[in-house]
């Protein structure tokens, strides 16, 4: 696997289990970077569980966004973090795919997409279900960063159609416990979109 | 294994006809083949003008071909924009969006470019070299190893009219001095240097004596791979180069038969510069690409390098046209282990893989394991090329690379069964393309491993006797018996001498089964067969003769994982180890000789 992709003068690495490190000239900025702070200067989370954003986040005198801690935000939002923009987005389970009782409700958290100044559009989409919001980022996707896991997350089948909806430029799978189920999505997914395994 | 092709023929032909599962309702009989391919080659002329037709042409030819071989000029009066057909003709298209090139370095790092960036920087390439006062028809020359910055270069030169050379950077010093003498450049590209195995090569250094050995006055132009070194005063990094104002540059409208590239090509007496013409090659290198099987949708990773037919066509060309994705990379293959091009397939998603039969043979005697672990679903066909592929190597490569995890029709993954084409395809540095090969998007018969596929459409290619009388089921010369549209446009003596007979003379034992399938079985010629590399003898002997006052006499014996190898004989008062550095530094690693013997006669 790569170590880093530079795509418009941002490099992007993986970090933890679902997190992206984005830097963009001197500036990283971390999504879910997990235990760890991995060097970033600032760091964004999708929700409140551990292997997303550790509990470190909440001593750190790093600049944190989250709906739950730190710099509070939620969907709609769009925000200037040192001259990245960082629009937040919804990102939820479908209640009715898991009985009413969604391991990640609407409210509880938020997907980003994160707009550096060269114009590359990455979005993050958290964990979430395949919903209407996902399915409609409202702009041009040029990384789609998107769980595909299943479970609590989209299965692979259901970040194919995301694919497919938005048409992603480079699409790069993560969180998946089963290191399987990236390949059964870049199988399905590659005539759509470049999948990148980073 | 001795030369004799005979020898080689018993270890290639077998009586196995194989139709991979993927292919399974794509593959056609021997007799649909036959029909197809002998209503192309009834009328050459008719069947490369309705193929031409793919091609946007700013203003269409009035004759399809004239003259008479070697000095046959296609598509007379015709006018096309090369860059328009490369890269323009996507713009406003979803390919446009698309990644154009994945580069990927030794260290792990990888860069991504789209076809709109690359359109961006292939324009501020060709506005530097505008302002560098290259004009259409100068030359441009690249001595790189494969990067985002080398297919830049080249577009940028072909987009302002201007021919290019890429040199492979296993030759050293002195062949690139030649080079340079005889192209006469405005402007060399080179990098910095390179990895490999986690060392840097040097490239910059091989520049620097090549300026100076053969006078060069121009710009060379340094592309920081591996460090930026302090330059010299006609040396300017390469984002200086494109950082100075640079204006929207117009596309160069060539007449067909103007120079769009060039390679010096191994003959017996020495390397020779051979150019391809701007619309028929195109024709032909837009139209081979989609029959190998390159949709848009492809991620295609090719390991042959610019500076090799096979890295200009399929790499610069043919996939860009095509709107596919190309991977390159930078490394060895073994670095930092032997699973490093598979990893590379995993990674990328690629879906179409060329690579050589030797390269092949190399990664056949590593741990099947190497590749077995690796998931190389999104594979739907592998092409091999540069020289013949054996039937131990085909088998190997088609159960281990060509079966993966997921079953497809009648694949079993834990038989190893196989399941996608792997097919060998034979090419020319003078024929430009491929010119034999199973075709996965147009003519595919069952594959023969060992052979070289059949012919494909539009050539006629035979095997003669030397009488010249045509044989089949006996070995004699790989011949083409009809005039090509990318035929070289500019070509030495010896290539002209091939077509004294009024066919084309490939140099290539040839060998043409009952039904179809072409052998090829090395050469008749003492051009050697090293790697895929055609390496020429006379250019050792003449190099040696002038640098080390020595006389040598070359031999080929054949390698086992090489193909050929070299064993050169001396005669003088140094040791054999000076003789091998020196062919090394000035002549090339590849070219180096197996064994090197002080003769006391």
């Amino acid at each position: 696997m790569p170590r880093r992709l530079l795509l418009k003068n941002t490099w992007l690495s993986r970090i933890g289990f679902a997190g992206i490190r984005v830097e963009y000239g001197d500036l990283a900025i971390c999504i879910d970077p997990g235990s760890e702070a991995h060097d970033c200067q600032v760091v964004l989370c999708t929700h409140n569980h551990s292997r997303h954003c550790g509990s470190w986040i909440q001593s750190t005198s790093k600049p944190i966004y989250s709906p739950f801690t730190g710099y509070i935000v939620k969907p709609g939002v769009d925000l200037d973090v040192n001259s990245v923009r960082v629009l937040v987005r919804d990102a939820y389970n479908d209640p009715d795919l898991y009985g009413g009782k969604p391991p990640h409700p609407r409210g509880f958290g938020v997907g980003y997409i994160l707009i550096p100044p060269s114009g590359l559009t990455i979005y993050h989409t958290g964990d979430t279900s395949l919903v209407s919001e996902v399915l409609n980022p409202g702009l041009n996707i040029d990384v789609l960063v998107a769980p595909v896991g299943g479970g609590s997350v989209m299965t692979p089948e259901d970040a194919v159609e995301l694919v497919k909806s938005i048409k992603s430029s480079i699409t790069i799978p993560i969180h998946a416990e089963e290191i399987d189920l990236y390949y059964r999505f870049r199988d399905m997914a590659q005539p759509y979109t470049q999948v990148i395994l980073l | 294994m001795s030369l004799n092709p005979h020898d080689l023929l018993r270890a290639l032909a077998t009586s196995e006809r194989i139709t991979p599962p993927s292919m399974k309702w794509k593959t056609v009989t021997p007799s649909e083949y036959r029909r197809i391919y002998e209503e192309s080659i009834k009328d050459p002329y008719s069947f490369w003008s309705r193929v031409a037709r793919g091609l946007k042409w700013s203003k269409p030819w009035s004759i399809v071909a004239e003259g008479s071989p070697p000095g046959v000029n296609w598509f007379v009066d015709g006018l096309i924009n090369p860059y328009y057909n490369i890269i323009g003709k996507h713009r406003d298209t979803f390919v446009w969006s698309k990644p154009a090139i994945i580069w990927e370095g030794e260290e792990g790092d990888a860069r991504v470019l789209t076809y709109s960036e690359l359109d961006t920087l292939v324009n501020r390439v060709s506005s530097a070299l505008v302002n560098n006062g290259v004009k259409p028809g100068d030359w441009v020359l690249i001595y790189s190893p494969p990067l985002i910055e080398v297919i830049a270069t080249a577009l940028a030169s072909v987009k302002i009219g201007a021919p290019f050379e890429t040199v492979f950077t296993g030759f050293g010093y002195y062949e690139l001095a030649r080079r340079i003498r005889d192209v006469q450049p405005r402007v060399v590209f080179t990098a910095s240097g390179f990895p490999r195995r986690g060392k840097t090569i040097d490239t910059l250094s091989t520049v620097r004596k090549a300026v100076e050995a053969s006078g060069f006055k121009g710009r060379v132009v340094v592309y920081e791979r591996m460090g930026l070194p302090a330059l010299r005063e006609s040396e300017e990094g390469f984002m200086d180069f494109i950082k100075r104002e640079h204006s929207v540059v117009s596309d160069f409208n060539a007449p067909s038969n103007h120079p769009l590239f060039g390679l010096h090509v191994g003959y017996s007496s020495d390397y020779r510069l051979v150019v391809h013409g701007t619309g028929g090659f195109l024709v032909q290198v837009y139209a081979t690409s989609r029959w190998i099987g390159l949709r848009p949708r492809d991620t295609y990773y090719c390991t042959v390098w610019p500076g090799w037919i096979t890295g200009v066509s399929y790499v610069v060309f043919g996939p860009l046209m095509i709107g596919s994705t190309i991977v390159l990379y930078d490394g060895g293959p073994d670095y930092p282990s032997w699973d490093r091009w598979w990893r590379i397939i995993e990674d990328y998603s690629v879906t179409l893989f060329l690579t050589t039969s030797s390269a092949l043979r190399l990664l056949s005697k590593r741990s099947s394991d190497l590749v077995s672990t690796r998931r190389l679903d999104t594979l739907r066909a592998i092409l091999v090329t540069a020289e013949p592929l054996d039937p131990e190597t085909w088998w190997w490569t088609y159960r281990f690379a060509g079966t993966s995890k997921t079953p497809l029709i009648e694949s079993i993954p834990d038989k190893l069964s196989g399941r996608i084409p792997v097919v060998n395809l034979y090419i020319q540095t003078e024929t430009g393309t491929f010119i034999t090969g199973n075709l996965v998007n147009y003519t595919f018969p069952p594959i023969a491993p060992g052979s070289a596929g059949t012919p494909i459409p539009g050539f006629d290619i035979r095997v003669v006797d030397s009488s010249g009388l045509e044989v089949v089921e006996v070995i004699g010369e790989l011949v083409v018996k009809n005039p090509w549209p990318s035929m070289p446009i500019k070509y030495p003596a010896e290539y002209s001498e091939k077509w004294k007979s009024g066919y084309y003379r490939t140099g290539d034992y040839g060998y043409i089964s009952s039904d179809g399938y072409v052998y090829i079985l090395g050469r008749l010629d003492n051009v050697a067969k090293i790697s895929g590399y055609r390496i020429s003898p006379g250019a050792i002997e003449n190099t040696l003769r002038e640098t080390l006052k020595i006389d040598v006499k070359i031999y080929r014996v054949r390698d086992i994982e090489r193909f050929e190898a070299l064993v050169l004989e001396y005669r003088g008062s140094i040791n054999p180890d000076e003789v091998k550095s020196a062919i090394r530094t000035m002549i090339g690693a590849i070219s180096e000789p197996r064994e090197v013997i002080k003769s006391n006669a």
